[in-house]
């Protein structure tokens, strides 16, 4: 189930708040009970034959918590932090170790592992905790429920944003809604269910279109494919953040901003502080500073960086093209650090580069898209002109999606944000309030007649 | 109690408008009546799934349930219209629904893919002209006679209609019309290419709807008049068209869920001199009427309105044992000449093969030995190899 269907908005969401509600503010265990138990339902509603992986996440990583907060042990903790790994890499890259080694000639047996939704988060929490309970950041979760709850919650359970254990630790304990809180929630679960909604699946039928023509494409065609997956994966992501972001509110839950309007950056390292920011973090905290970061000398500080960036990329997917994504960005930040250096660049240069860096990474969105390394290749050609520039299927689809387009380009850059600061007064917060009932009415009309509805993160 | 601030106040009013949303919209769903079939969409609407401790563990529980919810939400056809309205009328989008809407005023027609496949053409017109020849040469056998009714579908005649930046298929719909063609001279099959005759008579567009994939009643009497005349055989002249005032769901519009300002409406003919007769369906029975009248000049009418839509099988018997027996087959396009057809001959029978699966055609033609065998199909499906353009010898299905 994911947040943008008609069962999660109309059935899931009514339950889970009046059951939540029922229960008086002070019980706030209870509270956590409730939140638990619809937050199992969520997740096996996804997926039954899963369930169980979970549950098991949960108690083991609980266990290992209690094990390392009375021994603060570096081989514990290894070994701990690699039984998560074995798990994630049993459930997510089998089939990649699998088919790389029949591709060199290893006679290996056909094993066919189904993805558990969200295995890359809930795992990545869990690995969090252990370190930050190893390293004294954190206190160990003495109830299980409540560690459950913190593995588990469905807001952020199977597309982040990745929360770490100490940013809801003291919510789990006490909280208290406050109805601006609650309001707040409101308005950004509508304005994340409208961004996913109104503009993500619409430009995700553009990329769909451009991405899966048999026959070869034009450059002006190519470039809107890349541009509209570029817009559909933002407005997805950072959708469901927001849903997730609004919904953790409503409990009375602050989870961690995932986004900062990524498509106004000034480079690619500047992209990627504003991109998916609680996995950067992630990496940045447990991959890239304990291999020594950038205090060391330059081939080793690329050294780091490529290695967090080949594991981001396959982070993303079971998927040699993932690892080449992940390659691609880590020589273009490697780069911008040793080379090009886009914090000395002028004004002009500085705005080209923007520019460049816009198109470098509609280039990276192609890779990522594409299923195969193969694909990746036709499809550049495609951008750079090998089959002609103009074609009637680009114009039709800049028409057909002119205020999608017009919209993407608006809601990617923080205007809203100025917009929200000058409605603050009474006529502003009834505009606001008018706004969002638009949006959440256009949302519902166009959910249900839409059948395409996937989130591309629910994949990872 | 805190302080009434703005923040406070509108804070209340998002929540309680945002929770009066989601908590009204089951019980309203719960309240209203469950639909069983959408006349727009042209299909069955999911109904409430079975709820046990069995089916919670099916892997598509959740789904299912997404989709009864979502086929069963309060006022959807409500919804879904006023989609395509936002879509056609506010967004000014120019497909909506996969229907060209804002192109021209006249006419809709359907959006066409731009990748088109033209290098099969003639290997499928070959395969298919063998195929059709087998049948040719099975029904000549016994003395009989077929004809093949090419006719084109209305975004085939329509076809100049699309803006230049939309894909009218061309290309595709030409090549396949003079390779199908140049097939059947090839093999000796008689046919007549109904997109000259249509285009040849003075204002062709009174023969095609404005909203559906077909031929209107005119442009059907239109084709069967062409098709007697090049068999000799005198057809029915003495009627008249007589326009029903219900709105008409054609292909098109309903996918527009009736949102769209271009309008048609079917019309039945009433014989001077009507001819009676006996009619079956699959073996059945059943009431001897060519025309699905309404009960009231309201109720909307779909392009079934013609023999009840696609049916396997349909005798109708005049018994006029003096006059030729008949076979036709092929898609849709059958229905509405059947109408009328009949007229003309002591016995009908239509089969539309992909619904009849009891034998072949050939086989059932074997048994039937009819004097005339006719194959209706339009050109966007000349080189269809499913249903009625399949392997003549063997069963479908």
């Amino acid at each position: 189930m994911v947040f943008s269907n008609v069962l999660f908005l109309f059935v899931f969401l009514p339950a889970v708040i009046a059951a939540y509600f029922i229960v008086p503010s002070k019980f706030v265990f209870l509270r956590n009970l409730v939140l638990l138990g619809f937050s199992l339902i969520f997740y096996f509603l996804g997926g039954h034959q899963y369930i169980t992986l979970i549950l098991a996440s949960i108690l083991m990583n609980f266990l290992f918590g209690l094990v390392l907060e009375n021994r603060k042990n570096k081989l514990l903790v290894g070994l701990f932090v690699g039984a998560n790994l074995l798990a994630i890499g049993v459930f997510k890259y089998m089939g990649l170790i699998l088919s790389t080694m029949k591709a060199f000639g290893i006679n290996v047996p056909d094993v066919s592992v189904e993805l558990p939704i969200g295995i890359s988060f809930f795992t990545f929490q869990a690995i969090s905790y252990l370190v930050d309970v190893y390293r004294s950041d954190a206190a160990a979760q003495k109830n299980p429920f409540n560690f459950g709850l913190y593995i588990s919650m469905f807001p952020q359970l199977i597309a982040g944003p990745i929360v770490r254990y100490q940013e809801v630790a003291k919510e789990m304990k006490e909280r208290k809604i406050r109805i601006e809180d609650f309001g707040k929630g409101v308005e950004r679960l509508v304005f994340g269910f409208a961004k996913k909604i109104l503009i993500a699946n619409q430009m995700g039928l553009v990329a769909d279109q451009v991405f899966n023509r048999a026959s070869p494409v034009s450059a002006s065609l190519a470039w809107l494919g890349a541009i509209a997956y570029g817009f559909q994966i933002y407005f997805d992501f950072s959708g469901y953040s927001d849903m997730a972001i609004g919904l953790g509110k409503i409990f009375g839950y602050n989870f961690p901003e995932n986004f900062n309007h990524p498509y106004t950056c000034s480079s690619i390292t500047d992209f990627w502080r504003k991109w998916h920011m609680t996995l950067s973090t992630w990496f940045r905290d447990y991959v890239y500073i304990p291999l020594g970061g950038s205090r060391t000398g330059k081939a080793r500080h690329a050294f780091n960086l490529m290695a967090v960036w080949l594991l981001t990329g396959l982070w993303h997917g079971a998927n040699w093209t993932f690892a080449v994504w992940g390659a691609y960005f880590g020589a273009l930040l490697i780069g911008e650090k040793f080379v090009i250096r886009p914090e000395r660049l002028g004004k002009v240069s500085g705005m080209a580069y923007r520019i460049l860096c816009l198109a470098l990474i509609a280039v990276g969105w192609v890779i990522f898209r594409s299923p195969s390394l193969h694909s990746t290749a036709s499809y550049l050609r495609s951008m750079f002109g090998a089959n002609g520039f103009q074609s009637n299927e680009a114009y039709y689809i800049f028409a057909e999606y002119k205020i999608e387009w017009i919209a993407a380009v608006l809601a990617s850059t923080p205007i809203w944000k100025h917009c929200e600061n000058a409605l603050n007064g009474i006529m502003g917060r009834f505009f606001k309030t008018a706004l969002m009932s638009a949006a959440f009415a256009l949302s519902v009309i166009f959910l249900l007649s839409g059948s395409f509805n996937p989130f591309i993160y629910y994949q990872f | 109690m805190g302080k009434l601030t703005v923040d406070k106040v509108f804070s209340a009013l998002t929540s309680a408008l945002f929770l009066i949303a989601i908590f009204s919209a089951p019980i309203l769903t719960k309240l209203q009546k469950n639909t069983t079939y959408s006349l727009f969409e042209n299909r069955n609407l999911a109904s409430a799934p079975e709820l046990s401790i069995a089916s919670i563990f099916e892997p598509d529980f959740a789904k299912t349930w997404d989709n009864y919810v979502s086929d069963q939400f309060w006022e959807r056809n409500s919804i879904l219209s006023a989609h395509a309205s936002i879509n056609a009328n506010i967004l000014k989008r120019p497909v909506v629904n996969g229907v060209v809407v804002n192109a021209d005023d006249s006419v809709l027609l359907p959006y066409n893919n731009y990748v088109t496949n033209l290098s099969s053409i003639s290997q499928n017109a070959e395969r298919m002209s063998d195929n059709l020849s087998t049948l040719n040469k099975a029904i000549q056998s016994y003395g009989g006679r077929f004809i093949y009714a090419g006719v084109p579908e209305q975004k085939s005649i329509y076809r100049d209609l699309y803006p230049t930046w939309l894909e009218n298929w061309d290309d595709l719909l030409s090549e396949t019309e003079e390779a199908f063609f140049t097939g059947l001279e090839d093999h000796g099959i008689e046919y007549v290419n109904m997109r000259e005759r249509f285009l040849a008579s003075e204002d062709w567009t009174r023969f095609y709807s404005k909203i559906d994939t077909h031929f209107n009643l005119a442009g059907a009497i239109y084709t069967y008049q062409t098709v007697m005349d090049r068999l000799g055989i005198p057809s029915m002249e003495d009627f008249e068209l007589v326009e029903l005032e219900n709105p008409f769901y054609g292909a098109r519009n309903r996918r527009l869920f009736n949102s769209a300002k271009v309008e048609d409406k079917l019309t039945y003919a009433v014989l001077s001199e009507p001819v009676p007769f006996g009619r079956k369906n699959n073996n059945k029975e059943t009431t001897p009427s060519v025309f699905g009248m309404p009960y009231s000049s309201e109720a909307p009418l779909a392009y079934t309105f013609y023999m009840g839509g696609d049916i396997a099988l349909t005798e109708i018997d005049t018994n006029r044992d003096w006059l030729p027996n008949l076979l036709v087959f092929g898609d849709s396009f059958t229905n509405a000449v059947e109408t009328i057809i009949y007229t003309s001959f002591n016995r009908t029978v239509s089969l539309d093969l992909r619904h009849y699966h009891e034998m072949s055609l050939i086989d059932y033609i074997s048994g039937y030995k009819p004097d005339y065998v006719i194959c209706i199909r339009d050109d966007t499906t000349y080189l269809s190899f499913d249903g009625n353009g399949s392997d003549y010898t063997k069963k479908t299905g």
